[in-house]
Order: C-alpha cells, then sequence, then structure tokens
C-alpha cells in the first residue's frame, strides 16, 4: 500500500518534469527559429528601438511637449503641467512592442503553421496542444521583455526620467500583459479560418486598440463613447497597470482591479483558444 | 496599349481579392484624420484649420502606404515566388508591367483620396478651394516619384523580408518629419534639413497649397521642379534594377 502510493507519486513528478521539459524544448526551439530569420528579428527590434531613440533625441531638443500639445491639443494646460510626456509615452512604446510580439506576430504564425500542415505533422506527435501554445508564450514573452529591457534603458539612460517601480513586480505585470494579448491571439487564430483573415483581424483589433486605449494619448481627451470603448478593451488596464506600477511605483495591490480583469481576460480567451484550437 | 489595360485589370482584381492591402493603405490614413481631426476641432495652423492642414497630411500617407507596403512589398514577393520568371517569358514588357502597377495603384489611390475628402469636408467642414486639374497633376506626379521608388527599393534589396523592413524604415520616418502631420519648423534643425532633401516635403507641400489654398502651379514651380527631379531619378533607377527573377 505504502508502496504503491510512493509510486505513484513519484510517477506523478515524472509526468509534471517531463511536462516542464517539454515545455522548456518547445520555448528553445521557437526562439531559435525567431531569431534565425535575421532580418525578422532585426524589423521587431528595430521599430520600438528607433521610436525610444527618437523620442529621447525630440526631448533633449525640447521639441517634443511642443509637438505633443501640437498634435493632441484638446488637452487643457492643468492637464497637461502634471504629464511628464515622455514618462507617459514610455509605457505606451511598451505596450507596443508587447502587443506587437504576442499578438500581431503570434496570432498568424500560428495560422499560418496551420495552414501549411505544420502543426498536423505536430498532433501526430505526444505533444499536447495546451504545451504548444504555452511554449509559443513563453518564447514571446522572452523576445517581448528583451524587447522592453531595450527600450527602457534606453530611455533611462538618455533622458531624465526616472522609473520609480519594483522590477519584479513590474516583471509580473509585464508578462500578465504579455499572457493577456497572447491568449487573445491564440483565441483570435483558433477563430478565423486562415492566415489572412488572422492578418486582417489581428491589424482591426489592435491599430484602433492602440489609438483608443491611451497608448499616446489620455483617454480622457476623447468622447465619450470612445471612452467606454476604451474600458472594455484589455490594453486600458495593462497601461494603466504598467504606469501605475512600473512607472510611478505604487504596489500591485493598488492596482488589484486592473490585475483581475486582465487576468479574466486571460481567462476568458484561454478557454476559447482552447475550445477552438485545431491541428488542421 | 491592349496589353497594360489587361494588365491593370488583373491587378485590380488581384488587388480587391486581397483584402489585408485594401485594409493597410485606406484603414490607417481614416483612422488619422478621425481621430486627430477630433483631438484638434479649433486648433490653427497659421490661417488654416488644423484638419484641412492635416488633410493632404493623410492623402500622402495613403500614396506612401500603397507605394511601399503595397505594391513595392508584393513585387518582390512575386519576384520570389517565382512568378515574374514565368511573367518574363511571355511578350510582357517590364515597362508595361510596372505601368499597369502604377496605374492600377493610382486608381486606388484616386478612390481612396476622394473618400479621405469627402470624411473632411463632411465631418470637419473643410473647405476645399482647389482646382481639381492642378491638384491632380501634383498628385500623379507624387503618386508616379513614390511608386517608382517602391520599385526602385524592390530592384535594389534581395528578399522579401529586408524589403518590407526597409519599406517601413522609410515610410515612416519620412512621414513623421516631412510635415504630413504637423508643420516641419516644430522639429530640431537637423531633422528640418533632413525633411527638406526628401521628397514627400515636395509632395505634402504643394498638395496643400493647392488643394487647401487655392494656389496654381506658379506658385509651387520649385516644390514640382524638385518632386519631378526625384521622380525621374527614381523612374531611372526603378527601370535600371527591375528584374524578373
Amino acid at each position: 500500500m505504502e508502496l504503491t502510493k510512493r509510486k505513484s507519486r513519484s510517477q506523478e513528478k515524472g509526468v509534471v518534469q517531463s511536462m516542464v521539459r517539454t515545455l522548456c524544448r518547445q520555448v528553445e526551439v521557437e526562439l531559435k527559429i525567431f531569431f534565425r530569420n535575421q532580418h525578422g528579428a532585426f524589423l521587431h527590434f528595430a521599430f520600438p528601438v528607433g521610436a525610444a531613440f527618437l523620442l529621447v533625441y525630440l526631448d533633449k531638443e525640447g521639441v517634443l511637449e511642443n509637438l505633443f500639445r501640437f498634435l493632441f491639443g484638446f488637452m487643457n494646460q492643468e492637464q497637461m503641467e502634471n504629464l511628464s510626456i515622455m514618462s507617459f509615452l514610455l509605457p505606451g512604446l511598451i505596450g507596443y512592442c508587447v502587443i506587437a510580439v504576442a499578438f500581431e506576430d503570434l496570432s498568424p504564425k500560428l495560422t499560418r503553421q496551420r495552414d501549411n500542415k505544420i502543426l498536423k505533422r505536430l498532433g501526430g506527435t505526444p505533444l499536447r496542444g495546451w504545451v504548444l501554445l504555452g511554449g509559443k508564450a513563453l518564447s514571446a514573452s522572452v523576445i517581448a521583455l528583451a524587447e522592453i529591457l531595450v527600450v527602457i534603458s534606453i530611455v533611462t539612460l538618455f533622458s531624465d526620467i526616472t522609473i520609480a517601480g519594483d522590477p519584479w513586480w513590474s516583471l509580473v505585470v509585464l508578462v500578465t500583459g504579455i499572457f493577456t494579448f497572447a491568449s487573445m491571439g491564440f483565441a483570435l487564430a483558433g477563430l478565423v479560418k486562415n492566415t489572412e483573415a488572422a492578418v486582417v483581424a489581428v491589424h482591426a483589433i489592435y491599430i484602433p486598440m492602440f489609438f483608443v486605449c491611451g497608448a499616446i494619448f489620455p483617454i480622457e481627451i476623447m468622447p465619450e463613447l470612445l471612452q467606454h470603448v476604451a474600458k472594455a478593451l484589455p490594453l486600458t488596464y495593462f497601461l494603466n497597470f504598467l504606469r501605475g506600477t512600473l512607472m510611478d511605483g505604487s504596489s500591485v495591490v493598488a492596482h488589484v482591479s486592473d490585475f483581475l480583469i486582465l487576468l479574466g481576460w486571460i481567462v476568458g480567451c484561454l478557454v476559447i483558444a482552447l475550445k477552438t484550437f485545431r491541428w488542421e | 496599349m491592349k496589353g497594360l489595360f489587361r494588365q491593370v485589370e488583373v491587378e485590380l482584381k488581384l488587388f480587391w481579392r486581397n483584402p489585408l492591402s485594401v485594409f493597410f493603405t485606406a484603414l490607417l490614413p481614416i483612422l488619422m484624420t478621425l481621430v486627430f481631426g477630433y483631438l484638434n476641432q479649433g486648433a490653427k495652423v497659421g490661417d488654416i484649420p488644423y484638419v484641412a492642414f492635416l488633410l493632404p497630411g493623410a492623402i500622402a500617407m495613403q500614396v506612401t502606404g500603397s507605394a511601399f507596403e503595397n505594391l513595392s512589398i508584393s513585387l518582390t514577393r512575386q519576384r520570389d515566388d517565382g512568378i515574374l520568371k514565368r511573367l518574363g517569358g511571355t511578350p510582357l514588357r517590364k515597362w508595361i508591367l510596372l505601368g499597369s502597377k502604377m496605374l492600377t495603384a493610382s486608381l486606388v489611390i484616386f478612390v481612396q483620396t476622394l473618400l479621405l475628402i469627402a470624411i473632411g469636408v463632411l465631418f470637419f467642414e473643410v473647405k476645399i478651394v482647389g482646382s481639381p486639374l492642378v491638384f491632380l497633376l501634383v498628385l500623379l506626379t507624387g503618386i508616379v516619384t513614390f511608386t517608382s521608388m517602391g520599385f526602385a527599393l524592390s530592384g535594389l534589396i534581395n528578399s522579401s523580408d529586408t524589403q518590407s523592413a526597409a519599406a517601413h524604415a522609410i515610410q515612416w520616418p519620412m512621414l513623421f518629419i516631412c510635415g504630413s502631420f504637423f508643420p516641419i519648423d516644430l522639429l530640431p534643425q537637423l531633422l528640418q534639413h533632413v525633411a527638406r532633401v526628401l521628397p514627400l516635403t515636395y509632395f505634402v507641400d504643394p498638395l496643400r497649397a493647392v488643394l487647401i489654398e487655392g494656389q496654381g502651379l506658379g506658385e509651387n514651380s520649385v516644390d514640382l521642379l524638385v518632386l519631378l527631379a526625384w521622380m525621374i531619378c527614381c523612374f531611372i533607377v526603378s527601370i535600371k534594377t527591375f528584374r524578373w527573377e
């Protein structure tokens, strides 16, 4: 009796271990594929890094604030005074990194592998669906975090804004965001028919979302209706969460509602993703 | 001539079949106009309302979008996929192929431009005072310039991956600094100098002067000559660098 119990426990441990091992192996493969396409990888890093340098340069020249005021002129003086443009735009840029890697890129990649029958072959192996998706989400996290680290380093090195947040809590926030958009991407991939549709859907979602959710200007300056739309979208909560923890250094507890909403998005999207996932 | 029209027909068909390209080139400028237009109601640039200032910039945005994101990337992809190689074996001349792509892009751009102007007029009460003929002429010069720039880019670069990176790397900074969304004097000196070299500045400025301020060709002759020079250079490079495989 005692013996069989111990045996089953060690078996369980073995199963978990082998799953973790498969997951790590998947992450390794995904990362290898990503970095082997050097131009693609370069393109991924080039835009946020270029944008970070441009922001820093415009800030140094003292024109960033004028430009911002010009483009989003509706904002009143009082709101502008309390706003450091650079520390407002940095989370927006980080949000872009997260969406570009975990949503814009990941979702069509999954459908393309399905279209090209790569998934069909993988489906014939002992690999589980959720391990495949988990591997993709984790490798996207690694890439996005690397990008974000570079962007933050550039901005903090060359401009005088300070980042008050605790690095570990910020990491939790970032990973939560990455998983939110990755699971959205997986759900989308399951819902659409093929890659072409996935690409269109991804852009149709993320470009307007980027405008509306306060990535480049505060949502308060938009009409009422769009503010309601923004409040229905996950990016708003991610950015809010990020601004609070990474930039202002408040604790995750203070933003627990943002966290719970993002968690809700993750769970909801994952349910759809797993229900609609197909190998072919 | 018949060959050219047949090609245009085929290109148009292919264009509408691929929703992504329509989406990219049409949606983003419209979204920009709506968002920035709304946020800056009542704001003025010099004497003209901001939306009226922005509208030509949005038109320029879809011209460069069509030229770089659509045409140039699809040309490279067709070469990568060996489609051009097969076409090269037919009696089709290269200038007819490139010309038909340019014409197709022009048709699509005309439709999108009308749509943008309609949005400006209906939602933001932009006053269009320019002569349509002069406007069309400036627009066409711009289209030929940027599409041939796109073709040249495709000829100079080998793979479609690199090409899409290069197309974005040229298009976005150019749109940003060349006065499409805000006057270039808001930028630091250095970037202003860069803007004065790039062709987009010489496209947006006359476009704005003609469409919004109702100027004629004569008042914009310097800008248009610079644009024309760019056009001829890009056109020659695009023909020289074109290859079927």
